[in-house]
Order: C-alpha cells, then sequence, then structure tokens
C-alpha cells in the first residue's frame, strides 16, 4: 500500500506573532517553524498502519520555501519512507492554486491513501486536502478523529457538531484529519541525524499564475479591555451572579 | 438581474442557526448590489416553519429538502448545488462555516474553479468587487483580501454574525429536483453515532463551562458538567486535559480544539495560555476562576473570582439554584 502524507511548515502555536512594517506578512525573525499539529496527527496514522504493515510505503509532500526540508526531514526520521519537496518561494494564497499544484504531483503516483490535517493553524483554511479530492476525483471524508482500512476500503468517523457521522468508501482515499486519539511520536536523536542523510526530492512549481485574490493587510484584532477582579472567595458570587443576571442578561 | 445563492441547512426540520446568520448577511449584499436574494434550504425542513425565514429577505426559496437529502451526502449536496449555480449563474455563492459547510464549500469551488473564503467574519461589498476579513492564525491576527472576481464562494464564520431580521417578505418557493447518483465513488454515511448523554456541542452553545488543569482529576469535572447543566452550557476543556485523556477532544477549546465565540464563557481553573487564549477570546463576555491572581487569564477575563474553584462553582451552582 502505498500511503501519501501532505503536511505544511507552520509557525509553532506558541509563537507571539509580530507583523512586519510592510503590514502583509509576519515578522519571521524568531518564528520557530514546526509541522501543523494538524499534519502531525495524520502522520501519525499513517506511521501506525506502517507498524503494522511493513510493507506500507509512506510518501511525505510539502510545498514551501527551503525550510521546510527540516520538517521533512523531521517526517523521516520518524519513519516515512520518501520525502518530496514542492519549492516554491512565493507566497500563494490562494487554496485553489495550492490545491492545483499539490493534485498534479499527487496524480504521478498511484497512492491508495492520501492524508492531510484538516486545516492548517496558521491560515485556517481548510480547503486544500478536500479541493484535492475533487481535483484528481478520489474520494474524500474530511475532518475525521480515527479511521480503519478493511480490505479495499476505508471506514472513517467525521466529527461534525455534537455527534460522530460514519463514513465509509472504496481506496484510493482521501482523509483530511483532526486531532486524533493516538498520541504522537517524537524521533530520537539518532533517527534525526539518520535521517539528514536520506535524500529529498525536490520539484519546482510554476505557482500564482492565476491570482484570484488580492491581500490588503494585517492587523491585530482588537485587544479586549482588561477586566476586574470582583472577589477573592466565595463570597464573589453573589456579586458574580447578580452581574451576569441583571447587569449582563446573559443566563 | 444577478443573483446571491445561499446554502442553507435544516436539522430536525429546524434551520440551523449557522445558516440564520447566512441569510442575515446574505440579505445585506443582495441588497447592497441589488441582487436577487436566492436560497436553497437543504436538509430536514418542514416548509409550514417559514416563520423562520420569512424575515430575511429573500426573493425565492429553492426547497431541497427530502427524505433523499434528510443526511449529509458529499455527492448528493455536491451535484443539487453544483446544478443549480449552472442553472442560476450566481454572482456569490454562500456558506455557513458549520460542519457541512466546510467539507462542502471546496468541493464546489474546486469543481468550478471559483475562489473560496472560508471564515469570514466582514464583507464589504465596494464598487470593484470585495473585502474580505477573516481571522488568520486562530484569530492572533486579521487579514483583509480583496477579491475582484467573481462568481466567488464565501463561508462564513459560525458563531460571529449577528441573526438579524429585516421584516416580513413574501417569497416564491420551488421545489429542486435531487438526482441519486449511480455508480459513485463517494463516501456515504453509514451510521450516525449520537453522544451517550445528549450534550450541547461546544460550537453551537451560547453559553460554555470550560475545565482545565486547575480540576486536579478527571472526577472533578463532575462539578462542571453539574454547572453547565443548571446554565444550560456546554462542557468545554483545555488542550492539558484532553491531552492527558481526561476529557475528549470535542470539547477541545483552542488552537487545535474548537474557536468559540458563546455569550458567556466560564474558565475554572485554566491558566489561559496562548493555545487557550485565541479559541475563546472572541466570547461576549468571559469569567474567569483560578487560585493564581496571575494567571494570564485574568488578563482578558472580563470578571475574574481569585479563589478555591472547589468552594467556588459549588457555591455559583447554588446561587443559581435559587
Amino acid at each position: 500500500m502505498n500511503i501519501a502524507v501532505c503536511i505544511k511548515q507552520v509557525p509553532d502555536t506558541a509563537s507571539q506573532l509580530k507583523i512586519s512594517e510592510d503590514n502583509k506578512s509576519i515578522d519571521e525573525n524568531g518564528i520557530k517553524y514546526e509541522i501543523n499539529p494538524f499534519d502531525e496527527y495524520a502522520l501519525e496514522e499513517a506511521l501506525r498502519l506502517k507498524d503494522n504493515d511493513s510493507t506500507i510505503n509512506i510518501t511525505v509532500i510539502s510545498l514551501g520555501p527551503e525550510r521546510v526540508k527540516k520538517s521533512l526531514t523531521k517526517t523521516l526520521a520518524m519513519g516515512a519512507d520518501e520525502a518530496l519537496h514542492i519549492e516554491t518561494d512565493e507566497v500563494i494564497d490562494d487554496c485553489i492554486n495550492i490545491a492545483k499544484i499539490i493534485a498534479d504531483e499527487i496524480k504521478k503516483n498511484q497512492y491508495d491513501l492520501i492524508l492531510f490535517g484538516k486545516k492548517s493553524v496558521d491560515q485556517d483554511n481548510n480547503q486544500v486536502g478536500i479541493m484535492i479530492g475533487e481535483l484528481n476525483n478520489i474520494s474524500c471524508i474530511s475532518n475525521c478523529s480515527e479511521f480503519r482500512i478493511e480490505g479495499n476500503k476505508i471506514i472513517a468517523n467525521r466529527e461534525v457538531e455534537g455527534s460522530v457521522e460514519v463514513f465509509e468508501s472504496e481506496l484510493p482515499a482521501i482523509i483530511t484529519h483532526e486531532k486524533g486519539k493516538n498520541e504522537l511520536r517524537y524521533p530520537s536523536l539518532k533517527d534525526l541525524m539518520a535521517a539528514k542523510k536520506k535524500p529529498i526530492n525536490t520539484v519546482k512549481n510554476e505557482a500564482g499564475k492565476d491570482k484570484k485574490s488580492e491581500l490588503i493587510k494585517l492587523e491585530y484584532p482588537e485587544k479586549r479591555e482588561e477586566g476586574v477582579i470582583i472577589g477573592e472567595d466565595k463570597s464573589a458570587v453573589t456579586k458574580l451572579v447578580r452581574i451576569l443576571r441583571e447587569e449582563k442578561k446573559i443566563i | 438581474m444577478g443573483c446571491i445563492l445561499s446554502i442553507i441547512e435544516a436539522k430536525n426540520k429546524e434551520i440551523r442557526n449557522s445558516s440564520l446568520e447566512v441569510l442575515s448577511e446574505s440579505q445585506k449584499i443582495a441588497k447592497t448590489k441589488n441582487l436577487e436574494n436566492k436560497v436553497v434550504i437543504l436538509g430536514e425542513y418542514d416548509q409550514n416553519n417559514s416563520n423562520q425565514i420569512n424575515e430575511f429577505g429573500i426573493d425565492v426559496v429553492l426547497l431541497g429538502a427530502t427524505d433523499k437529502i434528510k443526511d449529509y451526502s458529499p455527492d448528493l449536496y455536491k451535484n443539487t448545488i453544483l446544478g443549480l449555480i449552472n442553472q442560476l449563474e450566481p454572482e456569490i455563492i454562500l456558506f455557513s462555516g458549520s460542519a457541512i459547510g466546510k467539507d462542502i464549500s471546496p468541493r464546489i469551488s474546486a469543481n468550478l474553479n471559483y475562489n473560496l473564503v472560508t471564515e469570514c467574519i466582514e464583507i464589504k461589498v465596494e464598487d470593484d468587487g470585495y473585502k474580505i476579513k477573516r481571522p488568520i492564525f486562530a484569530g492572533k491576527i486579521i487579514q483583509t483580501l480583496k477579491f475582484n472576481k467573481e462568481p466567488i464562494v464565501m463561508s462564513l464564520k459560525s458563531n460571529y454574525f449577528m441573526v438579524k431580521k429585516v421584516g416580513q417578505k413574501e417569497y416564491s418557493t420551488e421545489q429542486v429536483n435531487i438526482e441519486e447518483i449511480e455508480n459513485t465513488t463517494a463516501p456515504m454515511l453509514k451510521e450516525i453515532i449520537q453522544p451517550q448523554k445528549e450534550t450541547l456541542d461546544v460550537s453551537e452553545a451560547s453559553i460554555i463551562v470550560a475545565g482545565g488543569r486547575g480540576m486536579k482529576e478527571p472526577n472533578n469535572f463532575k462539578l462542571i458538567e453539574e454547572l453547565a447543566e443548571v446554565l444550560d452550557a456546554a462542557v468545554g476543556a483545555s488542550r492539558a486535559v484532553v491531552d492527558a485523556g481526561w476529557r475528549p477532544h470535542s470539547e477541545q477549546v483552542g488552537q487545535t480544539g474548537k474557536i468559540v465565540s458563546p455569550n458567556l464563557y466560564i474558565a475554572a481553573g485554566i491558566s489561559g495560555a496562548i493555545q487557550h487564549q485565541v479559541g475563546m477570546i472572541n466570547s461576549k463576555c468571559i469569567v474567569a476562576i483560578n487560585k493564581d491572581k496571575n494567571a494570564p487569564i485574568f488578563k482578558f477575563a472580563d470578571y475574574g473570582i481569585v479563589g478555591d474553584l472547589f468552594e467556588i462553582i459549588p457555591e455559583l451552582i447554588t446561587k443559581l439554584k435559587e
């Protein structure tokens, strides 16, 4: 079985972000880049399948600038077999264009299963994996918290508001993954050193030809006003209930 | 006259709240751009419930709600919506940010090579296009994008727009033909697993009571559940307690969980790390209960009580029951 896992490199979620002077980009100084958390859960699912079946081949694919290679190396250290870097120095804003580039690369191989995180935590678009399904005519189940493979079928639990929908599809299929139930693995230093010697395939792309949007500006959200401490013990509760009931009228 | 097409979801015969938000926004855009305001209702809907939708300035209701489309089917939804777009040629196609909206809007957009803007929090119509604001980095930053090509597909961030009625208006109703698709490779819904206990989901609740590491052990979440019950609220959780396996991921609020904006958010024993903060900072009112007066949560909570939550929450439950 051939599995592809598509990952995006994003600023670490603990980062304090600073908008650059052009008001259109994030100041990259001091930012630590990590694999998008949802993509890591997707990768973990692939690695667990491989733990049980060593014939499985995992290719990790990532679109982005040179620095993306570091994340790809990390996935090789974690147990992925191959890494494909789709190199671009340009920032591509339109998801449909990102999806087309990755879809073209995916088309070149026969993958039985293609995994994505449900969204990237930087741009929060929630689009690319599902779009690739449509572009390449591959069945896609989005927002899954777990899945299993039975023969040529995949059965996946899709998280929706208040319940779980169980979907079934034939392979090949695309899954976009929620935070999973499985704990993530971390590569050892030894594996990391060994992975540095493994090759990363690189392809160039012709991105951004059909630009659809223009970024006007980035700004910080309005700051919340600092609130008040209404008390230091349970005697404050009466006051709180009165505020919520009578002043705010929200309970 | 051009038109705007809104995709409206019905569940248990009611229009979902996230779709009412779409109706509020679509009538505004339709008015500004002088477009016909058309909506398609998909899911389980009762036409006699029209009082839910007759005050949103709708011109045409396309009724796609039949037994065939009661539950979500990516294929049926996709083909129905694509058929309507083909027929009506809307300039704007508007979705909600629900689980269905998030799944179906990229499918539509990819099939038509239209641009899709998700999680919109402000849509401004200008002479030469649209200026759209959307949060990125889980709301740490707001991005403004400009689009001057139509058609365009947009989806709204849930719980962000006000539901705003504009007065009664007559509309015409047309039945939409929903055709079953044979030999499809699309995913098929096999089963819907309902939670053992009927619970409110954090993404839809207007009040959330959330607990963090300060709850000390999983059993103590009984207190949070009890308070949630009294307030008719959903239970939320911080990443720490979800990662520790105390609470399910569906309750997690934060950057790798759900991003919520209820009317009231009560955070108990949650320090307010950036990861959590971005998930709930847009709540209309935040109450924090924490024994550490230096906890970051007090910097952005509207009301704080510094103290032992094991004393304060039971007292709160008692007072609320009075």
